[in-house]
């Protein structure tokens, strides 16, 4: 899982039925840089959540064909907001 | 599999029901190809130690005993520092 920081929030005015109930994230993926302190993240990608992360939460994000693990039937996802962080410590 | 340092650890009280009660420590893999990642661990793998760690999400998912969890890197070992063999 990949840290992020939460940046905004995708709407969908109509949505494949797999996914009600959650929400969309668009999403700063952390890169090392971002760990020490640098301003520099991955390019932005979309996160489907239904822990109900803010704009500005830091999530860690399960991508891949685990993305897709949670839900009970096959689901196009790619990034599932799998915990909000609370806290973190990072020490080189 | 890659080879990585453990250089930290998250804590969250909001998360997939399957990562209660799991120690979720920041590796930062020694390729730079890849971004830290966020493993589960149940080897005790402390700050600074060398780990092995895999992105096999079955594994994981066997670990947390939840086939719906979102689990994907696990520590699956830990390297002995160097110096510790001998001849």
């Amino acid at each position: 899982m990949r840290m992020g920081t939460v940046i905004g929030r995708v709407t969908l005015s109509a949505q494949s039925p797999q996914f009600r109930g959650g929400r969309f994230l668009l999403t700063l993926p952390w890169t090392a840089g971002t760990f020490r302190g640098e301003k520099t993240f991955a390019p932005a990608i979309v996160v489907y959540d239904d822990l109900g992360a803010n704009v500005g939460q830091e999530i860690a994000m399960s991508e891949g064909r685990e993305a897709a693990c949670p839900f009970p039937v096959p689901t196009p996802v790619d990034a599932y907001c799998a915990a909000l962080v609370d806290e973190h410590v990072f020490k080189n | 599999m890659r080879i990585a340092t453990i250089r930290g650890y998250a804590t969250s009280s909001v998360k997939h029901p399957s990562l209660d009660g799991w120690r979720l420590l920041i590796a930062e893999p020694e390729s730079a190809d890849l971004a830290p990642q966020i493993v589960i661990d149940n080897l005790g793998a402390g700050i600074g130690q060398r780990v092995m760690i895999s992105s096999d999400g079955s594994e994981a998912r066997k670990m947390v005993g939840d086939p719906l969890s979102p689990a994907r890197w696990s520590v699956l070992g830990i390297i002995d520092p160097e110096g510790t063999l001998t001849q």
